[in-house]
Parts: structure tokens; C-alpha cells; sequence
């Protein structure tokens, strides 16, 4: 049976390497958000979320009917972008004037004076009434029958469409949909997560087999690592026990860490988008500047430098001098150093499959990262107590 | 003197079906959908891409740039705000042909855009605004309703003048002898109603396979007996048989929008009021050769053929619209617009669709300069007239705001 002392080592390994594969996602969930903020990509997931509510192929499509009107209209920052976020009373107001409007038409009769005057047929009757003739007059559909039904719960016994109860109920039926959203819009963007995982692992240079060495030859350095993934592992904990989700105890994770961002991880994205409309993408590289300053912080053996490869592989190597008395650690990180700064076929392809692995890695999502590092903290702490740096030394 | 641009456009992206990407990018790009368009929107990418496509002589990403250019606005009104402003110089009383196009067909994915219905609904809502000077058409495919029931459907928006013509895009995946225009045919001669179709080798096209539009080469039609049927069968037996015609739409759509198809329908309607749009295009005119006629499918020059149609029918017309953009094609065809035929040649740009060629006022204006101010003035003012003038509508007669909402009591007509 292999003793828990001996496994100690290479769950610290794994543990350092989650606590950083969840750190690194957030900068990845960061870049994703602050990309979809510049090509307006909330409004137009927005858009066709609405259009799918309300495409109706026997009729119209009343999605773009909505877009038309004044209320949502004017919600748009310029003639290239659609509105970020509609409140629910909005797009019900919206909604039921574009559904009565169907009850008036406008026709051109000529006149006597010699011209042709313009008369809106219909339009002087009240809303309720043009509401009625308007859904009346559409085709048979499944959305004309939803919206009878809405309006039929809201009928008075003289047949009279209450429209504020109306509208409510109208409103309600947008907020189910849009928190529907919420989990749609991060199935959406997933090929975009893998992307900028890869592009965040290789400009980053994050080698994961590079680093899952060091882990394992460094005692130091992994050592740091347990101790701040412990710590992280716990204000997570805390938080997701205050706060009842994940994605809610990730935020507040984040916010400790000094990084206010709260896009990609939330619930009802399209509320908060609206909620940081003005200054989101500033804020969005304050927030990845202080990802990358945390990383920096744990001194690990990543970035672009010509010491390092894939660099190394075509600048003249510099020799590594170990100071006297180093520990046989230290001169198996030198070894592996050596190796790897060599350029060899069998070194390149590892660096290519760690940086894989990072990418991969990266695409998953940091409250996937953080629940994984919950749960192996918690078995760490379940078995035998590991030793530290000072007791390895005296021994 | 009253101007009217006769060939205009207002309908936005979001009026074109959801995979309209397919024309100009490979399926695996739809995914990036939106980081493309946010790429293409850049005034250096758009100058770049010009750059490439003109020197590969290829107009599919020049014509999605068309698109997003004046399309991508939000709402037809800002389209045809961005239209009017360009002509405050040469009046605010300049009216606009705005013709609406149904794209509802032109792809066999599912999507959902805005369809002709919320297309023509958008439309009218401009045209309240702006009832004295934007004149829409209506967009009519054979797909989307047939016979009784079409004519039914655009008589309802004629006889209460929210629409004032038919536009026809064959391209989109008709031909324009398909019997379910008959009817629309009967009646559209009978009330004098104009009709305008696009008529050049280039324009926009089906998306889908040739099978879903020509499975074979003898198309229905309203005119059996016509003998011009067996020349079209033909022709289309030779775009079948191609295999580089037959693989892209950009080629065998030209069996659909080639003159000749009209011949059926003015045999059998004589005096239908129709407009062959933009006189055959620039390219012909100019005896530029395009790749069916280099290949032999389609040899004919469709400038020739417009103009050999106007000879024959009293009644069709053509306009000068994208064609003005090249001033050689102009010059070219003077003597054209000055003999006989010349008082069946309509003004018109194709806005927005020019606008890659030049600002709409400096197109009017250097076509002014190059046709004189009193040809250009038949053209744009009398000429229009009477094409737009039909049973329901005067062009002389000035429309007023719908300002009241009980009915006043209509002339006696």
C-alpha cells in the first residue's frame, strides 16, 4: 500500500496547478467579457433571444416589430448597436403597442382639395380594443394562442383585457427567458473560452508538464502554493456558503483578490451588463492587470524570456551557476532546466502538449477550477498531515 | 420639376436571412459571425477587402460590404434619412422608389429575420412619416404566394397607396414566367401598375444548390406555347451541364435573370408596365464579357436584349440606376437616351448598393453633368412620372400626413 506521504507530493503538485488553471480562467472569462463588450455581442445575443421569443412565421416576426419601437429604439447608443439589456416593463409596453398596432391601418384616399389625405383606420378606438382586433386578426399560431391566453387571464367578466395585469404577466414571461439566457449565452461562447484559453496559455507561456516538474522538484515553490491554494480553498468555501452559488462565491473570491469583474461567472448577465455598461472595458483591463500581478506575485516559472524556451531554443544558452551547497532539489531543477532549454524534438513537442494542456485547461471556467481546488484541499486535509519545508530539511 | 429616384433601397441586414454569410464565407464562419462583422465594420478592413475582391474580380464581399455599409443601420427609416440628406441639394422635394426585396426564399436553412410581411410593415411606418416623398414597391416571389391570393395580397397595399409597384428579383430563385405570377401579371397590366425587376449578370442570388431551384431543365411557365420557351430550356440544359455554372449561384442565377425570360410574359401581357433595371448593366455595355458568356452558356449581350425588348414592347422600360456609377457606360449609351427609346429610360441610382462607388450626391451630380440638365430632367422627372402612373396613383397629386383618424369623404373618381 503506498503511504500518504508519499502521495503528499504530487497532490500538492496538482493542487498548485488547479489553484492556477483557476486563477488563469478568470483572466480568461475577463478577456471573453471585455471582447463581447467591443463587438456588442450582448445586444445582439439579446436581439436574437427576443427575435426567437417572438418569431412567428404564420404572422410576423414581432422581435424585430419591438426593435422598431420608439421604447426600444431608443435604447440603442448609436444606429450600429442594439440595447444591452430591456427592462421586462419596457418590452411589455413595447410588445402590446406593436400587437394593437396590427388593428390600424393607414390608407391614402384622394380629396377634393386635390390631394391625398393620409387616415388611420381604426386607431381611435381604445387600446384594449385594438389590442383584441389586433390578435384577433392574426393568423392561427402557437403564438397567437399564448397571447390569448395571456390576455384571456386577465379578461374581466365583460370581456375588458386588463392591460397593467397584462403587462405584468408579459414581463414575467421575458424574465423567465432571459435567465434561460444566462446559461444559453455561455454555451454560445464556449469555442470563443477555448480560443482565448489557448491565447492566454501562449502568451503567457504557461507549460503545464513544464510546470507540473517544477512543482514536483521545487518543494519551496509548491509549498507557496499549497499555502495560498489553502487559503483561497477556504475564503471560497466561506463565500459559497454566504452567498448559495458558485459563480455568486467566484465573484466575491475575485473582488477579495482585487479584481471587481463580475461578468461571465454571473447569473443574469444581461442585467449586470447594463449595471457596467459605461466603463466596462476600462474596467476590464484594470481587472486583468491585477490577475496577471497576482500570478506574477507567486514567482512561477512562466512568461517570455530568452533564458526560458521556446526562446532559449534560439538564443545562445546561458550557462546556470548553482550556488555552493545547493540541495539535490535544486540541482534536479537544473537538470530539467538544462533539458528543456535544449532545442530537441522531444522538448518541443512537450512544450507544445503543456501548452495544450493549459489551454484546454483554461476553457473551463474558473468556478470549475475552484470547486475542483475545494475538493482536493479537503482531501488533503483528510489525510496524513504533510510535512513542511523545515521538517523535511531536519531530516 | 419634381426629382424621383426610381430605383432605391432601405431594407437592413436584419431583413436578409440569417446565413446570408454563406454567399461570401465558408459555413465554419458563421460561429464567428459577429467577430467578423465587428472586423468588417473597420473602415481600413473594408478598404482592404475592396482591395482584394476588386483585384480577384469577385463581387460576392463587395456586396456584403454594400450591406453593411448603409444595411447595417438598425431601422429602414435611418436608411432613407441617410438617403434624403444626400439630395438636400438638389431639393427636399425629391421623391424615393424604395423597393423592397422578399429574401424569405433565397436560402433553404431555417432563420429568423425580418420577412417581407415585418419588412413591408417597417416600411410603412416610414412612409407615414414621410408620405409626399418615399414611394415603396412591393416584393413579390412566387414562393411566398401564388395567383388569386398574391394579387390579393399587393392589390390590398396599392388601393390604399402604401405601395405603388411590384419589384421583382428573379435571382432570389424564380424565373419570372412562373405561373404563379400569372394573375399578378393580368392585373398589374390591367391597373397599370408598374413592375420592376433586377436585370444584370451580378446582384445578389439564392444561397442554396442549383437542385433546389432548377432540378431540371423545363420550367413551369404562364406561356407554354411561347416560342421563346425552347431557347430558354436550352440554356438552361447548358447551365446544368456546366459544372463550374452549375456549382455556383453567382452563375446560374444569370439563367434566371436573363431578358429573354421576360418574353412569355409580355407575349402574353403586351402592355404590362415593366422596368428592366439597370439597362443590362454597366459590364454590358461596355462589351466586358462575363464568365458564362466566356464559357459560351449564355453568349448574349443583356444590354442588347433590354434594348431590343424596348423596341418590340411599348411598354417596358429600363432605368440607369448602378449603371450611372461608371460615367463611359453613360456616355456610352446618349444616344440611346436621346433617340425614341430614350423616353422609356428612368433615373434611378440603386442606393445603397452604389455606395461603394461613390456618395450618392456626387453620383447624381456627375450623372447630371454627363446626361445635361434637361435630359436628366426628363429622365428624373417626367419620365418617372409616367411610369409611376397608374389606376390608384397621380404623381402629380401631393400626399398630407394621416393627421386625422375619422374617414373624410373620398372624391368622386
Amino acid at each position: 500500500m503506498i503511504s500518504a506521504a508519499l502521495l503528499t507530493p504530487y497532490l500538492d503538485t496538482i493542487i498548485a496547478l488547479v489553484l492556477l488553471y483557476a486563477l488563469l480562467s478568470i483572466l480568461v472569462s475577463i478577456l471573453l467579457e471585455a471582447w463581447n463588450k467591443r463587438i456588442k455581442l450582448r445586444g445582439v445575443f439579446l436581439q436574437k433571444v427576443v427575435y426567437r421569443m417572438l418569431d412567428d412565421p404564420l404572422n410576423h416576426n414581432y422581435g424585430h416589430l419591438i426593435y422598431q419601437h420608439p421604447i426600444i429604439n431608443a435604447m440603442r447608443r448609436d444606429g450600429n448597436s442594439y440595447p444591452h439589456y430591456i427592462p421586462a416593463e419596457g418590452f411589455a409596453n413595447a410588445l402590446i403597442d406593436v400587437l394593437a398596432e396590427q388593428a390600424v391601418t393607414l390608407r391614402y384616399e384622394a380629396r377634393e382639395d386635390g390631394t391625398y389625405a393620409g387616415v388611420r383606420m381604426g386607431a381611435e378606438d381604445p387600446l384594449q380594443v385594438r389590442l383584441n382586433k389586433g390578435v384577433d386578426g392574426m393568423a392561427e399560431s402557437e403564438l397567437k394562442q399564448l397571447f390569448r391566453n395571456f390576455m384571456d387571464r386577465h379578461r374581466s367578466a365583460a370581456g375588458v383585457v386588463d392591460v397593467d395585469g397584462l403587462k405584468l404577466e408579459l414581463g414575467r414571461w421575458f424574465d423567465g427567458n432571459m435567465e434561460r439566457a444566462g446559461g444559453e449565452y455561455k454555451n454560445d461562447q464556449k469555442h470563443k473560452l477555448v480560443f482565448l484559453g489557448f491565447l492566454v496559455a501562449v502568451g503567457m507561456n504557461v507549460d503545464s508538464l513544464h510546470l507540473t516538474r517544477m512543482f514536483l522538484l521545487d518543494t519551496d515553490l509548491r509549498d507557496r502554493m499549497v499555502a495560498e491554494a489553502d487559503a483561497v480553498a477556504e475564503r471560497y468555501t466561506a463565500e459559497r456558503e454566504a452567498l448559495g452559488t458558485d459563480s455568486m462565491a467566484t465573484l466575491a473570491l475575485m473582488r477579495s483578490m482585487g479584481v471587481r469583474h463580475d461578468g461571465v461567472v454571473t447569473d443574469s448577465l444581461l442585467r449586470i451588463a447594463a449595471q457596467r455598461l459605461d466603463t466596462a472595458e476600462r474596467r476590464a483591463l484594470a481587472d486583468a492587470e491585477a490577475v496577471v500581478e497576482h500570478v506574477r506575485s507567486w514567482q512561477l516559472p512562466l512568461g517570455w524570456n530568452t533564458a526560458d524556451a521556446p526562446l532559449s531554443w534560439f538564443c545562445d544558452p546561458r550557462p546556470v551557476q548553482l550556488p555552493e551547497g545547493a540541495r539535490p532539489s535544486q540541482r534536479a531543477v537544473l537538470r530539467h532546466l538544462q533539458e528543456r532549454n535544449t532545442p530537441k524534438a522531444w522538448s518541443i513537442l512537450q512544450w507544445l502538449i503543456g501548452i495544450f494542456i493549459t489551454g484546454w485547461s483554461l476553457s473551463q471556467g474558473a468556478p470549475f477550477w475552484f470547486e475542483a481546488l475545494v475538493k482536493l484541499i479537503n482531501i488533503r486535509r483528510s489525510g496524513v498531515k504533510p510535512q513542511t519545508t523545515d521538517e523535511r530539511q531536519h531530516r | 420639376m419634381r426629382i424621383t429616384n426610381i430605383h432605391s433601397h432601405v431594407f437592413t441586414g436584419a431583413c436578409a436571412p440569417d446565413h446570408f454569410f454563406r454567399m461570401v464565407l465558408p459555413t465554419w464562419a458563421d460561429r464567428w459571425a459577429d467577430e467578423i462583422k465587428y472586423f468588417l465594420e473597420k473602415p481600413w478592413m473594408r478598404g482592404l477587402i475592396k482591395r482584394l475582391a476588386g483585384r480577384r474580380g469577385d463581387g460576392l464581399l463587395l456586396r456584403y460590404l454594400q450591406f453593411l455599409e448603409a444595411g447595417t443601420q438598425n431601422t429602414q427609416e435611418q436608411v432613407f434619412g441617410a438617403m434624403r440628406q444626400a439630395y438636400s441639394l438638389l431639393g427636399p422635394d425629391t421623391r424615393f422608389v424604395a423597393l423592397t426585396l422578399n429574401m424569405d426564399h433565397m436560402d433553404v436553412l431555417p432563420s429568423r429575420h425580418a420577412r417581407i410581411e415585418d419588412q413591408l410593415r417597417e416600411v410603412e411606418r416610414v412612409r407615414a412619416h414621410y408620405p409626399d416623398s418615399f414611394l415603396p414597391f412591393v416584393g413579390v416571389d412566387p414562393r411566398h404566394l401564388q395567383g388569386e391570393a398574391l394579387v390579393r395580397w399587393v392589390r390590398e397595399k396599392v388601393e390604399r397607396r402604401a405601395f405603388f409597384g411590384i419589384k421583382l428579383y428573379p435571382s432570389l430563385g424564380f424565373f419570372p414566367f412562373d405561373p404563379a405570377l400569372d394573375a399578378l401579371y393580368a392585373w398589374a397590366q390591367e391597373e397599370q401598375v408598374p413592375i420592376m425587376t433586377h436585370c444584370t449578370r451580378y446582384g445578389t442570388h439564392f444561397t442554396g444548390g442549383i437542385q433546389h431551384v432548377l432540378p431540371h431543365a423545363d420550367p413551369p411557365t404562364l406561356n407554354p406555347s411561347s416560342p421563346v420557351m425552347p431557347a430558354i430550356r436550352d440554356r438552361v440544359a447548358r447551365y446544368l451541364a456546366h459544372p463550374k455554372a452549375r456549382a455556383d449561384a453567382k452563375y446560374w442565377g444569370n439563367a434566371l435573370l436573363h431578358p429573354q425570360n421576360y418574353e412569355p410574359v409580355l407575349e402574353k401581357y403586351p402592355h404590362l408596365k415593366l422596368c428592366l433595371a439597370h439597362f443590362g448593366g454597366d459590364d454590358q455595355i461596355l462589351g466586358e464579357a462575363h464568365k458564362v458568356q466566356q464559357w459560351g452558356i449564355d453568349p448574349d449581350n443583356w444590354h442588347q436584349e433590354v434594348v431590343g425588348l424596348m423596341q418590340v414592347w411599348p411598354n417596358v422600360w429600363t432605368d440607369i440606376s448602378y449603371t450611372l456609377y461608371k460615367a463611359e457606360a453613360l456616355r456610352r449609351i446618349l444616344p440611346l437616351l436621346a433617340g425614341p427609346l430614350g423616353d422609356r429610360v428612368l433615373f434611378g441610382t440603386d442606393y445603397y448598393m452604389t455606395l461603394r462607388e461613390a456618395p450618392e450626391a456626387d453620383l447624381v451630380s456627375r450623372c447630371r453633368g454627363i446626361l445635361g440638365p434637361d435630359l436628366f430632367a426628363r429622365m428624373a422627372s417626367e419620365h418617372t412620372d409616367h411610369y409611376l402612373r397608374s389606376r390608384h396613383f397621380d404623381p402629380a397629386v401631393r400626399f398630407i400626413t394621416a393627421r386625422t383618424v375619422t374617414p373624410p369623404t373620398p372624391a368622386s373618381t
